[in-house]
């Protein structure tokens, strides 16, 4: 039987309904997780113990005199992590950076608003590459996040707590953010479920930024119908963040069923099967691929733009705004001085200087704006011969710690697969498909704006027909 | 070599970054990564528009109403330095 550390929000949900477990030993198993394991892991920098016990506690009591609650409040009761670049009222926010590491905010980020009002508890603050750049978790001021499945292995990153929280069962679910990779790239790594959502579908309203034409908040958890539940929590329009959609929120659960692969044709660009690619990688995606067919998928291959302009474009658009979110740490307000940043953060700050300068802003910002709209364009023709698009999240397995150091563009080359769609603002879901007892590799399905539905169906569907 | 220097510092001092024993390997960094985003050239751009963002959102407002903020005493409490409700910020005037 699992342990109730391990289960995923729908059951450990069923089971606080049906007075099988109480919300006090749910929190628990997962603190004694913790406990147990994250000093070799480290995926998490603040654990919320005392106040995660306070939280069960009173819950139960409510439970008890209201058991119609959980209709309401879907994470009624469920522990759940949080990257460490939300803003939590009363709960240190570092971004993983030292300028931060005593920075307590005084509100809440909408996400995290969100996830309290459905009834989560805050399990802990997650790890993360130092402003959420990288690709590795290597980046963090307070030590790498190490892989559950081998600890000499990084988790990917920047979201590599997150993914590393989820895989060793020390958190039911967890939350991460976006840029281009930073969601989906270490929960591929991790062999558990990353969903990046549309841009715009969920706020960024207190996400300390890094590139903000690009963030994107979304779930990293066990199985597609717990990000399927956890997306319907934190989407929606905002009015403190101005480029959130007004789209009203599906019941992504619900329809999770609602689709006949008979009439859905999956796109495999042709192009993303890099030479470079891990032999392990490209049978474990070419397997997945098999099973997408045998479930009934048509499939067809298809040619895109060639994802080595992505990489130009994205570090150029990134370390842009990167510079320009950055400049806001005088030391002032609040946080520390600009003496306190990183080697990795310098180096994105001093490129974003460059490209956006006088003399060199035409040459190369305004270049990487109007590539950015050819890449836009050609997933609008792609789009409309393939309803999605399937292929490997990361050409690579998880790389050994160590491995990128001192590579400027190191995690701008990992991210080779993912940055495209980020650009295009797409929303890509990576789900594992290596076979069990391997080091996990990840399929990423990505369809156009606002098909977040489409995306989370199909991954349902390969995760209930493969072996 | 003392061009490319130049360069590092003027950056950094827009960048209000001080950059010291590591300016020659940031140099080269920055140089392997211009050589790269240089590939973009290969690409034809003419009749293209720039994408400013991945949306087509206009002119997004809200009601001009007023709404509960954070309290000056809120603002302030992560601020190292702080008098009579102000941020106390370095001297920015100076004799030339």
């Amino acid at each position: 039987m699992k342990k109730p550390n391990e289960l995923t929000i729908i059951e450990a949900r069923e089971k606080i309904k049906e007075g099988k477990l109480t919300i006090t030993q749910l929190v628990k198993s997962c603190l004694e997780q913790i406990k147990q394991t994250d000093k070799k892991i480290n995926a998490f920098i603040t654990v919320c113990e005392k106040r995660a016990l306070e939280k069960a506690k009173k819950f139960e009591q409510i439970l008890k005199e209201n058991p119609k609650i959980t209709e309401k409040k879907p994470l009624f009761g469920i522990p759940v992590a949080v990257k460490d670049n939300f803003c939590t009222k009363g709960i240190k926010t570092t971004a993983a950076s030292k300028i931060l590491e005593n920075f307590v905010p005084p509100y809440d980020a909408t996400v995290v608003e969100k996830l309290k009002k459905a009834g989560a508890i805050i399990i802990g603050k997650t790890n993360m590459d130092a402003w959420a750049h990288g690709s590795s978790t290597e980046t963090s001021d307070f030590g790498p996040t190490k892989n559950p499945h081998d600890l000499s292995r990084v988790p990917g990153g920047s979201s590599g707590g997150s993914a590393a929280a989820v895989a060793a069962h020390q958190t039911i679910a967890a939350i991460g953010s976006e840029t281009a990779g930073s969601i989906r790239q270490p929960a591929a790594w991790c062999g558990v479920v990353g969903l990046k959502p549309t841009y715009g579908r969920v706020s960024r309203w207190g996400l300390i930024a890094m590139a903000s034409s690009l963030d994107s908040p979304g779930p990293i958890t066990k199985t597609v119908a717990d990000a399927a539940l956890l997306l319907r929590v934190i989407a929606g329009k905002d009015l403190r963040d101005a480029t959130t959609l007004p789209n009203p929120v599906p019941n992504y659960e619900e329809s999770l069923e609602q689709i006949s692969p008979s009439k859905i044709t999956l796109g495999i660009p042709k192009e993303y099967f890099l030479p470079e690619m891990e032999k392990e990688v490209k049978e474990a995606v070419e397997r997945a691929i098999k099973t997408l067919k045998k479930i009934g998928f048509r499939m067809k291959e298809v040619s895109v733009l060639n994802p080595k302009y992505s990489i130009a474009v994205y570090t150029i658009i990134q370390r842009a705004e990167v510079s320009s979110n950055l400049a806001r740490y005088d030391g002032i307000r609040y946080g520390r001085s600009r003496e306190f940043f990183g080697k990795e953060a310098k180096r994105r700050i001093m490129l974003g200087t460059y490209v956006l300068s006088a003399g060199y802003y035409d040459r190369y910002y305004a270049k990487a704006q109007k590539v950015r709209k050819l890449i836009c364009q050609d997933f609008e023709r792609i789009f409309s011969q393939v309803d999605a698009l399937v292929a490997p999240t990361s050409p690579y397995l998880p790389l050994k710690l160590g491995q990128g150091k001192d590579e400027p563009m190191f995690g701008e080359k990992q991210d080779v697969l993912v940055e495209a769609s980020s650009l295009a603002g797409l929303p890509g879901i990576s789900i594992n498909c290596a076979s069990p007892q391997k080091l996990p590799v990840g399929l990423q399905i990505i369809a156009g704006q606002k098909k977040e539905e489409l995306v989370l169906q199909i991954a349902y569907q390969y995760e209930k027909g493969k072996d | 070599m003392k061009k490319k220097s130049l360069t590092i510092n003027h950056l950094a001092k827009l960048a209000h970054l001080k950059i010291k024993e590591e300016k020659e390997k940031l140099a080269k960094q920055l140089k392997e990564t211009i050589e790269y985003i240089n590939i973009l050239k290969e690409i034809d751009t003419t009749k293209i528009p720039p994408a400013f963002g991945s949306l087509d959102l206009k002119n997004v407002s809200r009601e001009d109403k007023v709404q509960e903020s954070l309290s000056p005493s809120k603002v302030l409490e992560n601020a190292p330095k702080k008098r009579d409700g102000y941020f106390v910020v370095p001297r920015i005037r100076w004799e030339e």
